[in-house]
Parts: C-alpha cells; sequence; structure tokens
C-alpha cells in the first residue's frame, strides 16, 4: 500500500520530520528516507535527546530546489510518531502523490483560496503596487 | 563560533521547513523563506491564496523552523538551525512589497535568489496568479534556538542564547 510514497520518498536522500515535543511545539529533524518500509509504511528514526515526548501526529516532509531557487520539489507523507519496543518509529497514514499538473492545481486552489480570503471579509482584490515590484526587481539585480 | 555560524546558516539558506499546528493538532510543514529581524524576530509572508498557515497561527500561536537545506547557500560544510517559538499573522491585507523596510528587504533577497519568480510580474503571470503579491505577514519570536554545527541530526544539538540570534547591522 505505501508502496508509492516509498517510491517518492527514495528520490530524495533525507526527509524532515516533525511532530509535535512536550511543551507543544513543533520540532523538526532531517532523518534518512532509506529505511522506509514500502510494505508497512513505517519508518524507524533516530532522535537526539533534545526532543522529548514526541508521540502522537507527525509528518515527513521532502523538498529541493536548485541554485536558482526554482525546479522546486515537494512530498509530504501524514502519519504518527510513536515508540515500538524503547524505539522511535513513523507510521505512514496518508500520502497523495504530487500530480503531472502540480503546477495547475496550485494556481486553481491559490485563486479559490484567495477568493475566498476577500469575500468572507466583503473585500474587493486589492491593487497590487507594480512599480514597488519593479523597483525591488532592479535592485535585487544590481 | 557557534552563534556566528547559525546565523551564517539562517542568513544564507534559501528556504526553511516552517511548521505550524491544524485544528487537530496534526503539524503542517511548507518550505518558505524568512527573514531574521534585527530585534531577533523573524518575518515571512504567505500569499492570501495559501492562508492556511495565517489560520493556523490565530488558531495556535506555536511554530518551528528548521535550516536544513543548504543548496545554493555557497556554505561548504553545512549544518542546520531549528527554531521554535511564536507567531503572530495579523489579518492586515499587504500589497505594497515596500511599504515596510524589513519587508522590501525581504522581498529583495527573495527576488534576487529566485530570478523566475519575475515571471509573477509579467502580464501573463499577473492574471494567471495575481494573488501571488496580495500577503498576510508573519512575525516569529523565538522561545528557542537549536544547532547542529552537522547535518548529524542524532548527536545532541546546542542550545543557542536567544540574545544572541539577531540580525546585525
Amino acid at each position: 500500500m505505501w508502496a508509492e510514497a516509498a517510491k517518492w520518498l527514495n528520490k530524495f536522500p533525507d526527509a524532515v520530520l516533525t511532530v509535535t515535543d512536550g511543551d507543544g511545539y513543533p520540532f523538526s529533524v532531517r532523518v534518512s528516507t532509506s529505511p522506509y518500509d514500502g510494505a508497512t509504511g513505517e519508518l524507524p528514526v533516530s532522535l537526539p535527546d533534545a526532543v522529548d515526548g514526541a508521540e502522537g501526529p507527525a509528518n515527513l516532509l521532502c523538498h529541493s530546489h536548485d541554485e536558482k531557487l526554482w525546479n522546486l520539489q515537494l512530498i509530504t507523507v501524514k502519519g504518527i510518531f510513536e515508540k515500538h519496543d524503547g524505539a522511535w518509529l513513523f507510521r505512514s497514514e496518508s500520502f497523495v502523490p504530487p500530480s503531472k499538473l502540480a503546477i495547475l492545481d496550485f494556481v486553481r486552489n491559490a485563486r479559490r483560496s484567495a477568493h475566498r480570503y476577500l469575500g468572507k471579509r466583503g473585500l474587493p482584490r486589492p491593487d497590487v503596487n507594480w512599480d514597488s515590484i519593479k523597483g525591488i526587481q532592479r535592485r535585487a539585480k544590481a | 563560533m557557534s552563534p556566528s555560524a547559525a546565523l551564517e546558516i539562517i542568513d544564507s539558506y534559501f528556504t526553511c521547513e516552517f511548521t505550524t499546528l491544524a485544528r487537530d493538532g496534526s503539524p503542517v510543514t511548507w518550505p518558505v523563506s524568512p527573514r531574521l529581524l534585527t530585534d531577533g524576530r523573524f518575518l515571512l509572508t504567505t500569499s492570501i491564496g495559501l492562508p492556511q498557515k495565517a489560520f493556523n497561527i490565530r488558531r495556535n500561536p506555536r511554530v518551528s523552523m528548521l535550516f536544513s537545506e543548504p543548496t545554493g547557500s555557497g556554505i561548504t560544510q553545512p549544518g542546520a538551525v531549528l527554531i521554535q517559538g511564536d507567531a503572530t499573522a495579523d489579518d492586515r491585507i499587504v500589497t505594497d512589497m515596500s511599504s515596510d523596510a524589513d519587508l522590501d528587504a525581504l522581498v529583495v533577497t527573495i527576488t534576487g535568489r529566485q530570478p523566475a519568480s519575475a515571471f509573477w510580474s509579467t502580464w501573463f503571470g499577473r492574471r494567471l496568479m495575481w494573488p501571488y503579491y496580495i500577503r498576510l505577514l508573519i512575525y516569529v519570536t523565538p522561545r528557542r534556538v537549536l544547532f547542529w554545527p552537522t547535518r548529524d541530526f542524532t548527536s545532541p544539538p546546542e542550545e543557542l542564547d536567544l540574545s544572541e540570534v539577531h540580525r546585525v547591522g
């Protein structure tokens, strides 16, 4: 069932594992993706002692960009973080593989969310200060 | 040495993995580009087309930022920094990226690092992704800073003094 997640995770050398610590704050570390089991959806993890009380909802994020902060890739696996026989384990609960039309989905969803955000507040679509953007672009190139 | 190495990471890495907490308590993590400010807070923004981060923060301000992706930073022996803190995300919509000096500096940095983002201000880009430059501001006040000199996350991190983590100049 988790073979598709394993296929995507293995495209990345490591993943960002995020759990919630004993104080209720998110806590992230990088973990190797190679031990991920495509049959069970489980990933054994070694955590530093600085994390305590981390059992509960968790996620794995793999992302990458190039030297120009472009060619962005991103996948997420949602799951549960728990202790089994004294060892930490991430157990997958959901994974949606990225669509080939991910950028179109991204744009469509963003436009829809923006309409909703403005609509709920009774606001018209505001004008962007494009002169300001052009000025920023000139200074960024300088 | 550690604070300056940590500051170099925070300043040089293009992104950090930013986590907010959803209504059910599950973490939601997304790469973002923040800026460390002179008062020790971080500034980042999100489009009103991607408002979930702001909604989560208004319900639960606890967040984290892991700086762990060195691509493009020029740092040859990369380490990692984890910031845990409390965030605010006001409902004020910002459409002038130069209306605030810190925001202006953040957008200049991102624009320089991501030349292809100029597409969003072209005739077609403005129509396709019109919410891109309609933004909400998120400020994070750190409460704990952990530093790994290498990216060996099984090793114990060093906890840094909050007073040492702020932009100088």
